[in-house]
């Protein structure tokens, strides 16, 4: 079976990297592909990258608020680049009664800090499959 | 049922771990024979002594106690100025003002990329306009201020405000302006902002151009040239945090010779943030040890002679990323733990994180309760009374010259890199700290390394306590956008393009400082962005971080 590939990084002005690059370092032992992109990222890039290295999934992190505003635009031109067969799954110090609105954005999965590592690969798994399943 | 045998296991309960966090392996027993080698007298010394093991002071708290610097920045520079004055009532000495990202990066808080992050973790600053806003009513002679922004814009425009009102600036205090030597170890995507064409990008060069003019014209001003809490908030250890800032300092010392200032002019000014975490005594000996090589290595390799400047000045921000989600009534005594170990290795100022950090910005009533931690240290717990109290125990002694060796080690091996940029550029920094996140990560994994509610004495999510969250009000940002907007639109253009102009060519077509030009630009009401993305475009980067915006002239 092909190995799930997933490209994660921090889009914007925050430079909150540790969770993200433990996140990264778990997929990878969980066997997927994992192409880092740090912190600092533009929108654009990031789903440049997924483009260019066929990706299956992307994981961004948010520690300084801005998540909706952010997401709402990275979902936007994710359909405009017609890479929304992608599972986009999210983590952070993400306020949980705005989960809902997240999800609303077509956001696969949402983790808040100490989500165990079990099951964030787990879940990217199941919501990797759940996309493809839906194409 | 509650079984004997579990009893029994809880009751025989004893330590396994036998390292520091750093790594140093510890024996069971420290006597005298493990510290025979410490000359005592040269080595340890007295309080306010070369090589300063025991502290900065020979009263130490006798003398003053440590300044509280919780950190701070919200929303508008109207708003968050009544925050200040708040701070300022609970009984903080000194301002530590956080901005926000879209300040930090440079761009404008009407673009896009702004959206939803406008004062959130920080004030939002963009023009001389905003400081003068930020500084109402404050008394700026009397107060020090800090604050890690990357460009030297906000203090530039602190400097013009306090001239407007008649200050003396060689009266100034404050610690700040020139981080962008450490910056790209934490935030790789950032080289561009130090680096470019294998020398200092311009933003850079404006940014040593700043630390000459302090230098030069403000001696009650100290130099934030590290935020070395950083390295340990990105997986490093204590080790790390020492080696790293030695190095910066080196390379800093060595750039404003190049100017015509001594080692020991630059050394009596620069000020590093450390860290301090749960590991109580390794932070202790850390802090003891990384003075005595602060003086030992300016005296050793820039034949300092100034007792000034080889005294290491920091302030300690406790390790926020240790806090946890879960249980987080418990980050309480993270913090209290953090910020004794500060104590009691001699810091000059101390921030501590608010308990509810690892859920959102801290409410009101949990800064209270980190300004109202340090208190009960400072008023309560007695550990004020003697300077330096741990000195001559065999242990942290021992701790304390260990460290120091590991350092040293790692400090010459950076040097034989060629130095700090050296090191930074090639990728090595940040090798180094990502493999130490990970190992750390796959210790508290493993159970190796305990964190309590995280991987044992947890309980379910269900019966966890839940802090009320801070909620961002967006009223006061929504009214200084709008006000922002007014502001550039009733501006001099001609005068703001010709100073952006002369910038630009003092930029590309001369080596002359680019603080002159930058001043002038501030007068004429040019905001942060403008300014920094002329300075961008002059090393052919795009005008704005984001490309949302072009250069208006």
């Amino acid at each position: 079976m092909k190995k799930i590939k997933i490209v994660t990084g921090k889009i914007g002005l925050d430079d909150h990297f540790r969770g993200i690059i433990v996140v990264s370092d778990i997929l990878r032992k969980a066997g997927m592909e994992v192409v880092y992109l740090g912190s600092g990222q533009r929108i654009d890039a990031v789903i440049n990258t997924m483009i260019q290295e066929d990706a299956d999934a992307v994981g961004l992190s948010f520690q300084c608020g801005g998540y909706l505003e952010i997401m709402g635009m990275f979902m936007k031109r994710l359909k405009e680049l017609k890479m929304d067969h992608a599972a986009v799954i999210i983590g952070g110090t993400i306020h949980p009664h705005e989960i809902p609105k997240l999800k609303e954005l077509g956001i696969s999965a949402v983790f808040l800090p100490g989500a165990p590592s079990d099951d964030i690969a787990v879940t990217v798994a199941r919501e990797v499959e759940k996309k493809k399943a839906a194409a | 049922m509650i079984k004997a045998e579990d009893i029994n296991k809880k009751y025989r309960e004893r330590e396994t771990n036998f390292s520091t966090a750093s790594g140093i392996e510890l024996k069971n027993v420290y006597t005298p024979e493990d510290i025979k080698h410490i000359d005592s007298k040269e080595e340890i010394g007295l309080p306010g002594e070369f090589p300063f093991t025991r502290g900065h002071h020979p009263l130490m708290y006798r003398g003053k106690l440590w300044n509280i610097r919780e950190i701070a920045g919200l929303s508008s520079p109207k708003a968050f100025n009544k925050r200040c004055k708040y701070l300022l009532e609970l009984g903080q000495g000194v301002l530590d003002w956080e901005i926000d990202g879209p300040t930090m990066y440079g761009i404008e808080p009407d673009q896009p990329y702004a959206a939803g992050q406008l004062g959130v973790t920080g004030v939002t600053v963009h023009s001389r306009k905003d400081v003068e806003d930020l500084c109402k009513d404050m008394p700026l002679e009397a107060l020090s201020i800090s604050s890690d922004c990357f460009y030297p814009d906000i203090w530039q425009s602190y400097i013009l405000v306090a001239k407007k009102r008649g200050i003396d600036i060689s009266k100034l205090r404050g610690v700040g302006g020139g981080i962008f030597y450490y910056g790209p170890a934490v935030i790789p995507s950032k080289m561009d902002w130090l680096l470019h064409d294998g020398g200092f990008s311009t933003c850079a060069r404006w940014s040593n151009n700043f630390m000459e003019f302090i230098l030069k014209n403000m001696p009650k001003w100290n130099i934030w040239f590290t935020s070395s809490y950083d390295f340990r908030e990105a997986g490093g250890n204590a080790i790390h945090e020492l080696a790293f800032t030695m190095s910066i300092r080196d390379e800093i010392i060595r750039e404003m010779q190049t100017k015509g200032i001594s080692a020991d002019a630059v050394a009596r000014q620069l000020s590093p943030v450390l860290s301090c975490d749960r590991e109580f005594f390794e932070e202790i000996a850390k802090l003891r040890a990384g003075r005595r090589i602060w003086a030992k290595t300016l005296k050793n390799k820039f034949n300092s002679t100034d007792s000034s400047a080889m005294m290491m000045r920091f302030h300690i921000d406790v390790s926020g990323s240790n806090y946890t989600r879960q249980q987080p009534l418990m980050n309480i005594s993270r913090g209290t733990l953090g910020t004794l170990a500060a104590v009691l290795g001699g810091s000059m100022g101390i921030q501590n994180p608010s308990f509810d950090e690892a859920w959102a910005i801290p409410t009101e009533e949990a800064v209270r309760l980190a300004i109202r931690t340090q208190q009960i240290i400072r008023y309560e717990s007695g550990v004020t009374k003697v300077a330096d109290p741990l000195a001559g125990s065999y242990y942290v002694e021992w701790l304390t010259s260990k460290i120091e060796e590991e350092t040293m080690a790692m400090y010459n091996q950076i040097e034989e890199m060629g130095g700090w940029l050296t090191a930074l550029s090639s990728g090595w920094v940040e090798a180094q700290l990502t493999s130490s996140l990970l190992e750390v990560q796959n210790q508290i994994e493993i159970g190796k390394k305990a964190v309590v509610g995280v991987n044992c004495h947890t309980i379910p999510e269900e019966e966890d306590y839940k802090p009320e969250i801070y909620v961002p009000d967006t009223t006061d940002v929504d009214q200084y956008l709008k006000e922002y907007k007014q502001f550039k639109e009733h501006r001099d253009i001609s005068r703001l393009k010709n100073t952006l102009e002369n910038l630009r060519n003092v930029a590309e077509k001369t080596e002359d400082s680019l603080v002159p030009p930058v001043f002038e630009a501030l007068e004429a009401n040019a905001t942060f962005p403008e300014i920094i993305g002329v300075l961008r475009l002059v090393d052919g980067m795009e005008y704005d971080w984001a490309g949302e915006r072009e250069y208006p002239f």
